[in-house]
């Protein structure tokens, strides 16, 4: 097999997320006790006595929860990297890896001890000097930390020497991708061909303070505030403002800050960006419209995000041509979903197929299953060639390699 | 001594107090090794450590240099497996792996990518006008990391150390004073200072905290042995044997303090103190500072069988002194619900013994009062065992001194001859 690329995985450790963190990775009948939780859980012995437990009673969710923990609490990213290569020992394929870096310093107001984005980075930079052939990573921003000009000769002085590949973007942690600090960055990186991963489901990582210390301007103008999309994005905040019990809970500002369609006045500027929508706007998406009533009853515009990645990416100019051509999409996490593989082959046979990527978003997934399971189902399910198309040769445009 | 003194340090309050301060510090002893026990199960003094030193190190204008030197080889390869920290770091340990992490501040990795699309890495040092040509060394590595960080109190710290360590170099031909150099070894030793300053101070909170868990095993230890002081002071001054030969063991117990004292007082490096904590043979404060560090670690993780070995110890010497705690079905609070108490108190016994039956069996009948003296006996052995075995022993050396300071007392077979 040619030279595989996993353009999606994670191999921050507990000490580079904040305290508040953990919260978002429990479920959510228990996210109250998230820091007692955390404290305990972060206990080799604690998670030996519930692994125990666990395995005796058969819970098989509690312990892919607890390998997930086990991992995510290693003392460097090395050895969480070191973790996941392990994984595709028997693929017998050569694989490099794309590690999305997370700026998590302002997704809350509450102190935190963690590892700031610079300490993470240059740790990083130490993985990627061991295995400058295998580990990509990608830089995480946030326009809080840096905007403009500086942002962008922060990132361009890292991917210039080939320490970083890319550019990776949360916006549920508090910003939205059309924030103007954000402007530079992306001319910067349209002008050169540098790739952007952007988070794009309902779910995630999510800025845990108050909605309010993030959404103070209730219409943002953005870097592009004379485009069409802007109306449509306003009208959703204002519905989402509206919505009290909405309001309050921060988990769902994912569904305005990641809206797909935010990328619309960004792309109309910089058509020529190299963007991918990771995860496919979700599994649940891609799937009858489940969640279609109770996000509606939340003051939540319950837009099929799968519908709207894919109408996105296939927008066309009036001659035909692609208008924004380096649209991607990654089938990241959602690849644990049996139920996707029915859909999968005409996806990656269809117009789009050339544009979705291979990646599983290691080691968030390994609440649902082992990262081993999740690329041979990947390859059972839509077959090797499909396969090496979207992990070899579509992967090598996105990345530019 | 004059006689009113010597009265009272021979009377049987003294005694009682002594026999109950001999308790507390036996007691104490217990609470110490669980809490030694549950830190080292949490591995508490390691994230304590952790803690201190990414608060010592924090930049928040450039990096958090606490968690780099924890990447560090000389820190990292100190922690026994992925979730644990190294319980001790050598002040030159921790004084070379902030130096090469400041100095690796002046290094960025270039790649190069060859034409089958591989690439081959390559550390540049970076100077104020760009990459240098060459390694120029690790001293001037350092000072070029330090100049290359945001200015910060951190930085001026660093270039304090820095400038303080600058020696000039041997004069030249015409006699003029040479190059100002960095005199390496200087610098770590201030920074090695530096650090061992700090985690002096830090020890302090470390024991604050200590504080707020001993209450909580006190509590543990008082309820799991059922150890009520009231009760014990009450049974004391009551048993006149028991209290006699719970004074002669205070008198040997002392002893032994003040013997083991002596021989921690000649440990001044708190590296040695933690090997004789941890049960190091004293030929260790003969090993290399490395050395040491990691046989602190090692012995630490095999320390439960001795946690337990003595534990073991401290209750069968309360079951050898025959104590009145522990839980039993014919005495309170147990006795107050199974009913299973003394009811009479035979004729056969002595006075002095017929008095403490009456207290046993005045005790073990139920009674709001009896409940609530319970409970307030509980609470006094809860805060005194809170005060740390070393408060006790202390105290207990005291008073054995000035008791000792008076005459002798009527040993126990005479008097009752």
């Amino acid at each position: 097999m040619a030279r595989i690329t996993n353009v999606h995985s994670h191999v921050f450790t507990g000490g580079c997320a904040p305290d508040y963190f953990f919260k978002m990775v429990l479920p959510s009948w228990a996210d109250r006790w998230a820091e007692e939780i955390k404290y305990f859980l972060e206990k080799r012995w604690m998670r030996r006595i519930i692994k125990a437990l666990a395995h005796r009673r058969g819970h098989s969710q509690l312990l892919r929860y607890l390998q997930f923990i086990e991992v995510g609490t290693q003392n460097s990213q090395e050895e969480i990297f070191l973790a996941m290569k392990q994984a595709y020992n028997s693929m017998g394929a050569d694989v490099r890896f794309v590690a999305l870096t997370l700026n998590m310093d302002h997704m809350d107001t509450k102190p935190s001890r963690h590892a700031r984005i610079e300490d993470q980075l240059a740790e990083v930079e130490r993985v990627r000097a061991h295995y400058p052939n295998e580990f990509f990573p990608f830089v995480g921003v946030d326009p809080r930390h840096l905007g403009g000009t500086a942002l962008r000769d922060w990132v361009k002085e890292k991917i210039d020497r080939h320490a970083f590949f890319g550019i990776k973007l949360y916006p549920s942690i508090g910003f939205f991708p059309f924030d103007a600090r954000l402007d530079a960055l992306y001319q910067w990186a349209a002008a050169n061909g540098v790739p952007v991963m952007t988070h794009c489901t309902r779910t995630g990582t999510y800025y845990t303070g108050r909605m309010d210390d993030v959404l103070t301007d209730p219409a943002p103008s953005g870097l592009n505030p004379g485009a069409p999309e802007m109306q449509a994005i306003h009208r959703r905040i204002a519905t989402f403002k509206a919505h009290d019990f909405t309001w309050k809970d921060s988990k769902y500002g994912c569904n305005i800050f990641l809206h797909p369609q935010n990328y619309e006045p960004v792309l109309r500027k910089y058509p020529a960006l190299k963007l991918c929508f990771a995860h496919f706007g979700g599994d649940d998406e891609m799937l009858p419209d489940k969640y279609e009533q109770p996000l509606r009853k939340r003051g939540i515009d319950p837009d099929n995000w799968h519908n709207e990645v894919k109408r996105i990416m296939g927008l066309q100019q009036p001659d035909g041509t692609l208008l924004y051509p380096n649209l991607y999409t990654d089938l990241s996490y959602i690849l644990f979903n049996k139920c996707i593989y029915t859909l999968l082959p005409a996806l990656i046979n269809g117009p789009l197929g050339d544009r979705i990527l291979f990646g599983t978003d290691f080691f968030m997934t390994l609440r649902e299953d082992p990262e081993a399971d999740l690329w041979q189902r990947c390859i059972n399910g839509i077959g090797k060639p499909a396969f090496e198309k979207i992990a070899v040769g579509n992967t090598a445009r996105y990345l530019g390699s | 001594m004059d006689p009113v003194t010597q009265g009272i340090f021979n009377s049987p309050y003294v005694d009682t107090i002594i026999a109950l301060v001999l308790v507390y510090a036996l007691l104490s002893i217990l609470v110490s090794i669980l809490l030694e026990a549950w830190n080292k199960c949490i591995k508490e003094r390691g994230v304590f450590l952790q803690r201190a030193v990414y608060r010592l190190l924090d930049d928040p204008l450039n990096r958090n240099f606490g968690y780099l030197i924890y990447q560090h080889p000389i820190i990292n390869k100190m922690r026994r497996d992925g979730n644990s920290y190294p319980y001790y770091i050598p002040s030159e340990g921790f004084a070379n792996a902030l130096i090469d992490t400041l100095a690796d501040q002046a290094v960025k990795f270039q790649y190069v990518k060859d034409e089958d699309g591989r690439y081959t890495m390559t550390p540049e040092v970076y100077g104020t006008a760009g990459p240098l040509a060459g390694d120029p060394g690790l001293d001037q590595r350092l000072q070029l990391g330090v100049r290359n960080l945001a200015d910060s109190e951190f930085k001026r710290l660093m270039v304090n150390f820095i400038d303080r360590n600058k020696r000039h170099g041997p004069p030249d031909a015409g006699n003029a004073p040479g190059d100002l150099r960095l005199d390496m070894d200087r610098l770590k030793q201030e920074l090695g200072r530096w650090f061992d300053d700090y985690m002096d101070r830090a020890s302090g909170e470390y024991k604050d905290d200590q504080r707020r868990k001993l209450r909580i095993i006190g509590l543990v230890v008082a309820l799991a042995l059922n150890v009520d002081s009231l009760h014990l002071t009450k049974v004391f001054l009551l048993d006149q044997d028991l209290r006699n030969s719970m004074v002669a063991e205070a008198e040997r117990v002392s002893d032994q303090y003040e013997e083991q004292k002596r021989m921690a007082a000649a440990d001044t490096l708190p590296i040695d103190q933690m090997l004789r904590a941890v049960g190091a043979p004293a030929s260790a404060t003969a090993l290399p500072a490395a050395r040491k560090a990691e046989l602190v670690q090692q012995l630490a993780d095999t320390q439960y069988t001795q946690y337990q070995r003595q534990a073991e110890q401290v209750l069968d010497l309360v079951r050898r002194w025959q104590l009145p705690l522990g839980w039993n079905p014919g005495e309170a609070p147990w006795s107050w619900f199974s009913g299973d108490r003394l009811k009479e108190v035979p004729k056969e016994f002595k006075p002095s013994q017929r008095a403490v039956l009456n207290h046993f069996q005045k005790r073990n009948r139920w009674s709001w009062m009896n409940l609530l003296m319970w409970l307030a006996g509980i609470g006094v052995t809860t805060i005194s065992l809170s005060m740390g075995a070393p408060f006790w022993f202390e105290l207990l050396v005291k008073l054995i001194n000035m008791r000792r300071a008076g005459p002798k007392p009527q040993s126990t077979t005479a008097r009752n001859t």
